[in-house]
C-alpha cells in the first residue's frame, strides 16, 4: 500500500554487525500500541470500520439526547402556557436541540457509513490518512461533550442555533452558554474539515484498479460531493465562529452597532455555510437510498450519470442560494430575486433525483425489505419537502412562511423524513455487514411505521400552524391566538405532540431491535450476501478483515460484485445468476496479495483531540488551563510527527512461515 | 383486477382524508392566517402564493401516484429479473425540462410581485417603527404628508397598537435598538426584519377597519414569545378623531379624584425615570423627561401619554380590556368599530387583574433581565420592566391615574 | 522511561506547581505571579519530557556494544559553534536589558534555540557509533521544530521585506510591481517545474539572491519611511476621542471605501451646490428636517459633492454631569465624519439619548464652513 513508507530500522554500523537500535524502540517514551482486543484498542485504533463504528455510537446517543430535547419541546407546547421549560430553558433547548442533531447526528452519522463504507466500495485497505481519521472522530466526540457539558457549568448556548448577532453578544446572553457552542463547534468542525480531506485524497486516490468515477457507487459519489462542500463551507463557519469568540472573550466590535457594524455580517456569513450544510446532511441519505432502491428493485439505478450529475449540481448551486434564508432581513428587491430564482433553479436536480428513483424502481421486481420501506418513505417525505421548499422559494410568500412552523414542517420533512429516514434505512441495509447479524424484519416493520406515523403526525400539522400563523421559538402559545373551533392551533398543537411521543417509541424500537438481534439466540448469523447486494463492499467477508480484501479486486463494471454472479445469456439475453456470493468471494480470495501494510495504532490522535476541549475550557474560565492546552497540543503534535505511521513489530511483511499460505495476519476481530 | 380497484381506492380515500384535514385545518378564525388577505399587499402575496400551492399539490399528487403505482404493479411476485436498464435519455430529458417549465411560469410573477412590494413612490403617510426587547415603539413623524393631510403636527409616540388609516399606503421605516426583531402582521404584509443600524421598509395598507394580530417572528431572546404587536385600521374620520386626541394637552387629575392626585406623585417617583407622559411636571415645575437611556439597555421605554387609548400593554402581550369588552371591540363591524375603539379603555372595562399583576411583579408575568443582581454584563441597566416592590395602596392610585390617561 | 536528569526536571516542575498553588491561594488569585509561576511548570515539565524523552542523552545502559563502540566513547566532539551562538545570545540578552525590550526578546529566544540545539546534538552524537545515523536521529527529533520555525521565520522575512516595499513605494506603482513580482514568480516556479535537470545549486543560488535583494530592498525602505499619506494616516488616531474638527486638517481622499454601510442607512445627508438637504427612506424629494428615533444607533451617511473639503456635523444637545459641590460640566454631544473632499462620501453613527424637547437648541445636522447650511433633527 503506498499509504504506508516504512521507517528504515537497519542500522549499518562499522563493521558490518548490527547494532540493533531501532528508531521507534529507542526514541519512544511510551511503547506504541499493538493489537489487542481490550477495550483499549478502540481508544487507539486507527482502523476506518472501527472508527466508523465508534462515530455511529456516538452520533446515535447524541440523537437520543436531541431527541429527549426535542420531546420536552412538544411536550411544553402541547397545552397553552405549557409550564415544563420556562423561557431560558426553552430558549436553550430548542438552540441545543437544532445543533446537536445537525452538527452531532446527522453529519457524524454520515461520516459514520462513509468512514466505513467508502473504502470498502471503492476496493481500498483503509483511508488515506489513517490517523487523522481517528484524530478527527475524538475532535468530534471530545467537541461534542464539550458542547454538551455547558448545561452543567450554567445553562447553554440560548441564541439560536443560527445563532443571530447581535443576540449572541455578552450583553444579551452574559451565561457562557454561546462560548460553548462557538468552541465546541469550532472543535468538530475541525473533526469535519480533516475527514473531508481525508476522504477526497481516498475517493480520488484509492480506487481499485479499473474502478473510473463513472464506475463508482453513487453512495461513495455523494459523499465525494458532500466532502468538497464540508471542504469549503467549514471554513465560512469558522471565520464566523472566531468573530464571535472575539467579539465575546476579548470584546472585538466585529457586530457592534453603535460602532458602526452592520448584523447582517453574521446573517451573510452563517447562511453562506448554512445552505452548503443542508445538502451536506441531505446527499449522503440520497447516495444510500439510492445504493438500497436499485438492490431491492433487482434493476441498476435509473440514469446513473444523472443522478451522480446532479448531485454534483446541487453541491455547486447550493453555494449561490444561500441568502433565501434572508428573505424578509431587508435585502433589497434585486439581491431577494436573484436569489429567489436561483432557488427555484436548485430544485430541478433535486427533483431529477425523485424521478429517477421512482424510475428505478418501474419496472423492477420490488421486495419490500425494511430497508426499501426506509428508502420508499424517504422518497415521497422528501418530496412533500421539497415541493414546500418551492413555495417558499417564491420570495413573497417566503416573507409570510419564514419564521413561522411552516418552515419548521418544511425542513424536518427535509431533514427527518429525508436525511434521518435515509440514514435509518442504511442501518437496516448494512447491519449484516457490520455485525454479521441481520436487524429483526420484524420488529423491523414496527419500528419503520411507527416512525413514518410518528413523523407525519408531528410535523404534517405544522404546515397548518404555520399557515396558521404560528411564529418558531415560541416558549408559549395561548388560546387567545389559537382561533376558534375544534381544529385551532391548540389542536395541531396537540396533535404534532402526541405524534412525536410515537416517533420516540419508533426509534426506542430501533434500539430494543438491536438489543433483541445481538442478545437472542434465535437469530442466526446473516449470509455473506442477504440482499442480494450489487456493490464492492458486500464481496468480502461479513465483517470485513481489518485489510478489508486479500485482494484488491479488478473492476469492470459499474455494480461489480452484481455482474459477477448474474450474466446475460448470449443467446436469450435472460439474466441468469452464474455464481453465489460465496463463490465469487472464494474465487477472489484464491490469490491473495502478500505485502500487505496496514496502518498501525497510534495514541496521538486522541491525546491531540483531547487537548481541545482543555484550550476551551482555558479561553471560558481561565488562562492557565488554556496554558496548559496549548502545551499539550505542542507535546502531542511533536510526538505524532515523530512517529512512523507503521511501527516495525506491527507488520504483516514478511507473511508467517508455515502458515499454511495464509499471507495476512489476522487481527482482532470485529463485531 | 380486484386488488388493483382495492388500491386506488384507498389511494383515493387517502388523497379525500388529507385534503379534508387540510380544508379543516385552514376552515377557522385564526388571528394570524396568512391565507386571508385584509389588504392590498397581503393580497398580491396571496394571488402568488395560491396557484403555487396547487401547483406544488398537483406535482405530488403525481409524484405519490407514481409511487404507489410502482409499489402495487412491480411488487415481487416471482417474475423473471428485470432487464439491467441504465436509463432511456430521451425520457430523462423530458422529466428534467418539465420542472424548468413549471418553474419559469412560477417564476415570472414571483419577479413582478417582488418589486411590486418594494415600491416606496406611492407612499401616503410614513411611520418610524422600532423595536426592542421585547416592544415595540411607532412614531409619527410631524413632516410631510404626516403633517400636511392627517393633521399631526406634533410626533406621536405610542407602542404596542400601530393605528393607521383606512386604504392609505402606510409605509413603516423597520428598525430596533438592540437585537433583531421582526414586524409581521400576516392579514397585511409579509415580515421585515427590523435591524440595529439599519433601516427597512414595510408596506402597509388595511382596506377594512378592524384590529389585525402580529407577532414578532425573529427570535429575539428570553421573552420572543412575549413580544406581540396589533395594528389597529380606522376609517378616516375616525383616524382624524384619533390624532386629535392623542396631540390633547396633558391634564393633571382632578382634586376630587383623590387616588389619581396621589397616582400622579407615585407615577413621577416611581415610573417617570423611564416611561415618558408628554405634559407631566417635576415638582418644581419642570416639564418631566424621562431617562431610560440610563435605565434599560434599549435606552426607551414605552410612551404612557395615552395609554388606555390602546387595547394592549407590556408588549402587546395582555389586553387592557377585559375579555368580554374585548371582543367586544374585536367583533365589532366595520362601521362600529371605529367608535368602540376609539372609546378606550373604560375603567368598567378595565383588565384588572392582569395589569395588577403586571405592576405587583413584572419580570414573574413576563421573562426579563432585570434582577438587580444579575446586570454585570449591561453595567446595571435592566433589559426589561423591574419589579417596583409597589404596595397594594401604591398599585390601587397608580391604575386611577393610569386610567386617566386617555 | 523516567531517567535522572527527567526526574530532577519533573522534581522542579512540580515544585514550581505547588509554588503556584501556594501564590494563587496567598494572593487571593493574584494572577501575574500564578501565570508565570504555571508557565515555569510547564517548561520544566516540558524540557523533563523531552530529557525523558532522550534519556538524558546516554545510549542505553544495556547496550554494552554500544557504549563501547559509540564515538562518544571514542573521540571528542570536535568543532562546535554553539558555545559561541550561546554566548552571543547572552550577550544580546545583557545587552537588551539595558537598551531595548526587542533585542532581550530576540536574545532569549536565540539563547533557547542554542540550548536546545545543543542538548540534541550532543545528544544524537552519542546515540550510536555511525556518524550517519546519528545525524539521521538528529533530524528526527529536530526536524518537526526545526524546519516550521525556520520556515516561518523565512516567510516573516519575506512578507515583512515585501510589505515594506509596498509600503513606501507610490500607490500607483504598487499595483504593477506587484504584478510583475506575481508574474516572475510564477514563470521561474514553472521554469524550474518544467527543467527538472535544473541544477540545485543554481536554483538555490538564484533563491538566496532574491532573497538577499528582497531583504536589502526591504530594509532600506523601510528605514526610508512610508509613503507620504500612510504617514499622516498614522499620526491621527482614528479611535481618540476629541471635539469635532481638531484632528489633522487633511481630507481622507477615499473616504467611501470605509462605509460598510451604505444601505439602509436612517438618513443621507448631500451637500450639492452650497445647499445642505438630506434624502430619507419614506419621504420623496429634499428635506430640510429629519426625524430620528431617540436612543436608536442611527447611520448618517454624507455625500460631499461640493468642489471644496468638508466635514459634516451632527450636534444633539448637552449632558450636564453633576461632579459633586456644586460643580458641573456641560459637555456638548455631538458627533463629525472627518474631512472629505468632492465625492466622497462619510457615515456616522449617532444615539440621539433625549428627546428634542428635552433641549433648548434644536438638534442638527451642519457643515461648517457653509453658510446657513442646516438640517434639522427632530427626536420624538
Amino acid at each position: 500500500m503506498a499509504i504506508i513508507e516504512r521507517p528504515s530500522s537497519e542500522v549499518a554500523v562499522v563493521g558490518g554487525a548490527s547494532v540493533g537500535v531501532k528508531p521507534s524502540e529507542a526514541l519512544g517514551v511510551f511503547k506504541r500500541p499493538a493489537a489487542s482486543t481490550s477495550w483499549r484498542d478502540w481508544l487507539v485504533t486507527v482502523d476506518h470500520k472501527k472508527l466508523g463504528i465508534m462515530y455511529g455510537v456516538a452520533a446515535f446517543f447524541f440523537f437520543i439526547v436531541g431527541g429527549v430535547e426535542a420531546l420536552l419541546i412538544r411536550l411544553q407546547l402541547i397545552a397553552p402556557n405549557g409550564k415544563v421549560l420556562n423561557a431560558d430553558q426553552y430558549n436553550q433547548m430548542f438552540t441545543m436541540h437544532a445543533t446537536t442533531m445537525v452538527f452531532l447526528f446527522v453529519m457524524p452519522m454520515a461520516a459514520a457509513f462513509a468512514n466505513y463504507f467508502v473504502p470498502l466500495q471503492i476496493g481500498a485497505r483503509d483511508v488515506a490518512f489513517p490517523r487523522i481519521n481517528a484524530f478527527g472522530f475524538w475532535c468530534f466526540l471530545f467537541g461534542g461533550i464539550f458542547l454538551n457539558s455547558a448545561w452543567f457549568l450554567g445553562g447553554a448556548a440560548d441564541g439560536g442555533w443560527f445563532m443571530y448577532a447581535p443576540n449572541s453578544s455578552t450583553l444579551f446572553s452574559p451565561s457562557h452558554g454561546i462560548d460553548f457552542w462557538t468552541m465546541g463547534l469550532q472543535i468538530t468542525g475541525i473533526a469535519s474539515l480533516t475527514g473531508a480531506i481525508n476522504l477526497i485524497v481516498t475517493i480520488l486516490n484509492m480506487r481499485a484498479p479499473g474502478m473510473k468515477l463513472m464506475r463508482m457507487p453513487i453512495f461513495t459519489w455523494m459523499v465525494l460531493v458532500v466532502q468538497f462542500l464540508l471542504l469549503f463551507a467549514i471554513p465560512v463557519i469558522t471565520v464566523a465562529l472566531f468573530l464571535l469568540t472575539f467579539q465575546r472573550s476579548f470584546d472585538a466590535t466585529f457586530f457592534d452597532v453603535a460602532s458602526g457594524a452592520d448584523p447582517l455580517l453574521w446573517q451573510h456569513l452563517f447562511w453562506i455555510f448554512g445552505h452548503p450544510e443542508v445538502y451536506i446532511l441531505i446527499l449522503p441519505s440520497f447516495g444510500i437510498v439510492s445504493e438500497i432502491l436499485p438492490v431491492f428493485s433487482k434493476k441498476p439505478l435509473f440514469g446513473y450519470p444523472i443522478v451522480a450529475m446532479s448531485g454534483a449540481a446541487i453541491g455547486f448551486v447550493g453555494w449561490g442560494v444561500w441568502a433565501h434564508h434572508m428573505f424578509a432581513s431587508g435585502l433589497g428587491p434585486v439581491s431577494v430575486t436573484v436569489f429567489s430564482m436561483a432557488t427555484m433553479a436548485i430544485a430541478v436536480p433535486t427533483g431529477v433525483k425523485i424521478v429517477n428513483w421512482v424510475m428505478t424502481m418501474w419496472g423492477g421486481k420490488l421486495s419490500f425489505t425494511v430497508p426499501m420501506l426506509f428508502s420508499i418513505a424517504l422518497v415521497v417525505q422528501f418530496t412533500i419537502g421539497g415541493l414546500s421548499g418551492v413555495t417558499h422559494a417564491v420570495a413573497p410568500s417566503d416573507t409570510q412562511q419564514t419564521d413561522t412552523y411552516y418552515i419548521v414542517a418544511h425542513f424536518h420533512y427535509v431533514l427527518f423524513g429525508g436525511a434521518i429516514f435515509g440514514l435509518f434505512a442504511g442501518f437496516y441495509y448494512w447491519w449484516p455487514k457490520m455485525f454479521r447479524k441481520q436487524l429483526s424484519e420484524g420488529i423491523g416493520r414496527w419500528n419503520f411505521w411507527l416512525m413514518v406515523v410518528g413523523m407525519n403526525l408531528t410535523f404534517g400539522p405544522m404546515h397548518i400552524l404555520g399557515l396558521q400563523g404560528q411564529p418558531r421559538r415560541m416558549q408559549v402559545w395561548t388560546e387567545a391566538r389559537a382561533g376558534e373551533g375544534f381544529f385551532n392551533l391548540g389542536f395541531w398543537n396537540r396533535v404534532s405532540s402526541i405524534g412525536s411521543l410515537l416517533l420516540a417509541v419508533g426509534v426506542l424500537l430501533f434500539i430494543i431491535n438491536v438489543v433483541y438481534t445481538h442478545k437472542s439466540k434465535k437469530v442466526a448469523i446473516a449470509p455473506l450476501d442477504p440482499w442480494d447486494a450489487r456493490t464492492l463492499e458486500w464481496m468480502t467477508d461479513s465483517p470485513p478483515k481489518e485489510h478489508n480484501f486479500d485482494t484488491i479486486p479488478t473492476i469492470n463494471n459499474l455494480d461489480e460484485f452484481f455482474h459477477r454472479k448474474y450474466a446475460q445469456d448470449a443467446n436469450t439475453h435472460e439474466l441468469t445468476q452464474v455464481a453465489t456470493a460465496e463463490e465469487v468471494l472464494a474465487e477472489m480470495n484464491a490469490h491473495p496479495d502478500e505485502h500487505i501494510h496496514m496502518p498501525s495504532r497510534s495514541y496521538w490522535p486522541i491525546l491531540l483531540a483531547l487537548a481541545l476541549p482543555i484550550i476551551g475550557y482555558g479561553l471560558i474560565y481561565n488562562r492557565v488551563i488554556l496554558a496548559v492546552g496549548a502545551a499539550m497540543v505542542v507535546l502531542t503534535m511533536f510526538g505524532w510527527s515523530m512517529e512512523p505511521s507503521t511501527s516495525p513489530d506491527d507488520d504483516f511483511d514478511p507473511p508467517a512461515p508455515g502458515d499454511g499460505g495464509g499471507h495476512t495476519k489476522e487481527l482482532a476481530p470485529l463485531g | 383486477m380486484k386488488s388493483s380497484r382495492r388500491w386506488s381506492t384507498a389511494i383515493k380515500s387517502t388523497l379525500a382524508v388529507s385534503a379534508l384535514t387540510f380544508l379543516a385545518g385552514c376552515a377557522k378564525d385564526a388571528p394570524q392566517d396568512t391565507w386571508q388577505p385584509a389588504g392590498p399587499n397581503a393580497e398580491k402575496i396571496d394571488n402568488l402564493q395560491r396557484p403555487v400551492f396547487y401547483v406544488a399539490g398537483i406535482v405530488g399528487v403525481i409524484v405519490f401516484a407514481a409511487v404507489a403505482w410502482v409499489i402495487f404493479r412491480y411488487r415481487d411476485r416471482g417474475q423473471a429479473l428485470p432487464e439491467q436498464t441504465h436509463g432511456k435519455p430521451a425520457l430523462e430529458i423530458t422529466l428534467t425540462v418539465i420542472p424548468v417549465l413549471i418553474l419559469i411560469g412560477v417564476g415570472v410573477p414571483t419577479v413582478g410581485t417582488i418589486f411590486d412590494l418594494a415600491k416606496t413612490s406611492d407612499t401616503e403617510m410614513t411611520i418610524n417603527v422600532t423595536g426592542q426587547q421585547w416592544w415595540w415603539e411607532y412614531d409619527y413623524p410631524a413632516v410631510g404628508d404626516n403633517a400636511d393631510v392627517y393633521g399631526i403636527s406634533e410626533p406621536i409616540v405610542t407602542s404596542g397598537q400601530l393605528v393607521i388609516p383606512e386604504d392609505t399606503k402606510v409605509l413603516l421605516r423597520v428598525t430596533s435598538r438592540d437585537v433583531i426583531h421582526s414586524y409581521w402582521i400576516p392579514k397585511l404584509n409579509g415580515k421585515k426584519d427590523g435591524v440595529p443600524g439599519r433601516v427597512h421598509l414595510l408596506r402597509l395598507e388595511g382596506s377594512e377597519p378592524g384590529i389585525y394580530a402580529g407577532q414578532c417572528t425573529e427570535f429575539c431572546g428570553l421573552s420572543h414569545a412575549y413580544m406581540r404587536m396589533e395594528t389597529v385600521v380606522l376609517s378616516k374620520t375616525d383616524y382624524a378623531a384619533w390624532v386629535a386626541n392623542q396631540l390633547e394637552p396633558y391634564a393633571s387629575p382632578s382634586a376630587d379624584n383623590a387616588l389619581a392626585v396621589e397616582g400622579e406623585k407615585l407615577f413621577l417617583q416611581q415610573c417617570a425615570r423611564c416611561h415618558q407622559v408628554n405634559g407631566l411636571l417635576n415638582p418644581d415645575g419642570t416639564p418631566n423627561i424621562a431617562a431610560p437611556d440610563q435605565y434599560v439597555v434599549s435606552g426607551a421605554a414605552p410612551n404612557l401619554t395615552n395609554l388606555m387609548t390602546r387595547n394592549t400593554f407590556a408588549g402587546a402581550s395582555w389586553d387592557l380590556l377585559t375579555p368580554e369588552c374585548r371582543d367586544d371591540v374585536w367583533n365589532a363591524s366595520s362601521a362600529e368599530f371605529g367608535a368602540k375603539y376609539l372609546a378606550g379603555v373604560s375603567e368598567d372595562c378595565l383588565n384588572q387583574k392582569d395589569l395588577r399583576e403586571w405592576l405587583r411583579n413584572a419580570p414573574e408575568k413576563k421573562p426579563m433581565y432585570a434582577d438587580p443582581t444579575k446586570l454585570t454584563e449591561t453595567g446595571g441597566k435592566y433589559r426589561g420592566m423591574p419589579a417596583l416592590g409597589l404596595t397594594e395602596d401604591q398599585i390601587n392610585a397608580i391604575v386611577a391615574y393610569l386610567l386617566e390617561r386617555k | 522511561m523516567i531517567t535522572t536528569g527527567s526526574k530532577f526536571l519533573y522534581g522542579l516542575g512540580t515544585a514550581t506547581t505547588v509554588a503556584a498553588i501556594l501564590w494563587f491561594i496567598a494572593n487571593d488569585g493574584g494572577s501575574i505571579g500564578v501565570v508565570a509561576l504555571a508557565f515555569l511548570a510547564v517548561a520544566l515539565f516540558f524540557i523533563g519530557a523531552i530529557a525523558s524523552f532522550v534519556r538524558d542523552g546516554h545510549v542505553l545502559s544495556t547496550e554494552t556494544e554500544a557504549h563501547a563502540s559509540s564515538n562518544a566513547a571514542q573521540r571528542g566532539v570536535g568543532r562546535s559553534w554553539f558555545p559561541f551562538g550561546t554566548a552571543f545570545a547572552t550577550g544580546m540578552v545583557a545587552v537588551g536589558l539595558v537598551s531595548s525590550p526587542g533585542i532581550f526578546k530576540v536574545g532569549i529566544c536565540l539563547q533557547f534555540a542554542m540550548l536546545g540545539e545543543w542538548l540534541i546534538k550532543n545528544w544524537s552524537d552519542r546515540a550510536s557509533s555511525n556518524p550517519a545515523y546519528n545525524e539521521k536521529v538528529r533530524s528526527w527529533v529536530v526536524h518537526p521544530l526545526e524546519i516550521p520555525v525556520g520556515g516561518s521565520l523565512l516567510l516573516a522575512v519575506i512578507v515583512l521585506s515585501f510589505s515594506r516595499i509596498m509600503l513606501s513605494i507610490s500607490k500607483e506603482s504598487g499595483p504593477i510591481v506587484f504584478a510583475i513580482a506575481g508574474a516572475l514568480v510564477l514563470f521561474v516556479g514553472s521554469m524550474i517545474s518544467v527543467r527538472r535537470g535544473a541544477s540545485r545549486r543554481i536554483v538555490g543560488a538564484l533563491a538566496g539572491v532574491v532573497l538577499v535583494a528582497l531583504s536589502g530592498a526591504g530594509i532600506a525602505l523601510a528605514l526610508d519611511g512610508e509613503r507620504h499619506e500612510l504617514t499622516v494616516a498614522a499620526e491621527e488616531d482614528h479611535f481618540a476621542h476629541r471635539p469635532c474638527g481638531e484632528e489633522a486638517e487633511e481630507a481622507d481622499e477615499d473616504a467611501g471605501r470605509a462605509v460598510s454601510a451604505k444601505s439602509s442607512v436612517a438618513a443621507t445627508v448631500i451637500l450639492r451646490d452650497g445647499r445642505l438637504f438630506a434624502e430619507m427612506d419614506g419621504w420623496a424629494g429634499e428635506l430640510s428636517a429629519i426625524t430620528l428615533q431617540r436612543s436608536n444607533p442611527s447611520n448618517i451617511l454624507f455625500i460631499n459633492e461640493d468642489d471644496h473639503e468638508h466635514r459634516m456635523v451632527v450636534t444633539y444637545g448637552m449632558i450636564t454631569e453633576d461632579l459633586g459641590g456644586g460643580v458641573s460640566k456641560d459637555t456638548v454631544l455631538e458627533a463629525c465624519t472627518s474631512l472629505i473632499g468632492k465625492g466622497g462620501t462619510q457615515a456616522v453613527s449617532v444615539v440621539i439619548p433625549k428627546p428634542s424637547f428635552a433641549s433648548e437648541e434644536p438638534y442638527s445636522i451642519t457643515v461648517p464652513g457653509v453658510e446657513g447650511a442646516s438640517i434639522e433633527i427632530q427626536v420624538p
